[in-house]
């Protein structure tokens, strides 16, 4: 719960939470990851694997090195 | 990124590893490296983007602390309504836990006056010397305990609007 209200509180310093407001947003983290999960896994037992992998999330930003998003980035930068 | 920013690795491994024997019946399936990092990545996002959510609608209203039904309303604005059943059943669960804690504290303080009578029989400095025992077991600093109260009671008042 601390660690929620630390990352709460980058955001805005001043901002204030009530204590089952801080215990709603802690289960409500709960369940995202585990629906994440749930989605991940259905994703990993279509391809037959016994690891879930970093592939079987749909949901996230494909991996990229970080020499070759900051050549992306430089030669955007340049083109702008 | 500093620990303090992301979610405790333990805890995030914890959930998933959980809901992965749920869900799989034949045997323990592993999860990678990149995989738990992503898990954890997305619930830190998750978070600020629902305390964000929460914090507009808590503005709107004029109020200065987020409350249960800001968070509430949050979810739906963002298109989370499906959490909003087991939420609200874990939070009666830990209300009631709440509510059975605070019991015993308000019980422990009838008996507080008995106490007192003993320690004036003994000499002041004893008293004194076990009062701040007393404190730093808990890891407390009087000073900051004032705060502390000052703040959860504001977000009582809140609660009850």
């Amino acid at each position: 719960m601390s660690h929620i209200r630390t990352i709460i509180k980058l955001e805005d310093p001043d901002l204030r939470v009530s204590k089952d407001a801080l215990m709603a947003v802690n289960t409500a983290a709960e369940t995202f990851v585990e629906q994440f999960v749930q989605e991940a896994y259905t994703c990993c037992a279509e391809d037959r694997k016994k690891c879930l992998s970093y592939d079987h999330l749909d949901f996230v930003p494909e991996r990229v090195k970080a020499e070759d998003a900051l050549r992306e980035r430089s030669a955007a930068g340049k083109g702008g | 990124m500093s620990e303090a920013e992301e979610l405790p690795r333990s805890i995030v491994r914890r959930v998933v590893k959980d809901k992965l024997s749920r869900c799989s019946e034949d045997g323990e399936i592993s999860v990678s490296k990149d995989a738990l990092l992503a898990f954890s990545e997305s619930g830190r996002i998750f978070i600020h983007y629902l305390s964000a959510t929460a914090n507009d609608i808590c503005k709107e209203s004029k109020r200065q602390i987020i409350n249960v039904e800001d968070v509430f309303k949050a979810l739906e604005e963002t298109e989370f309504p499906e959490f909003l059943r087991p939420l609200k059943a874990s939070l009666e669960e830990f209300r009631k836990k709440n509510a059975g804690k605070k019991a015993a504290v308000s019980k422990g303080k009838d008996d507080e006056p008995r106490k007192k009578r003993k320690l004036e029989g003994e000499s002041p400095d004893k008293g004194e010397g076990s009062d701040k025992a007393e404190l730093s077991d808990k890891g407390e600093d009087p000073d900051k305990g004032e705060s502390d109260k000052g703040e959860s009671g504001d977000e009582t008042n809140d609660l009850k609007e």
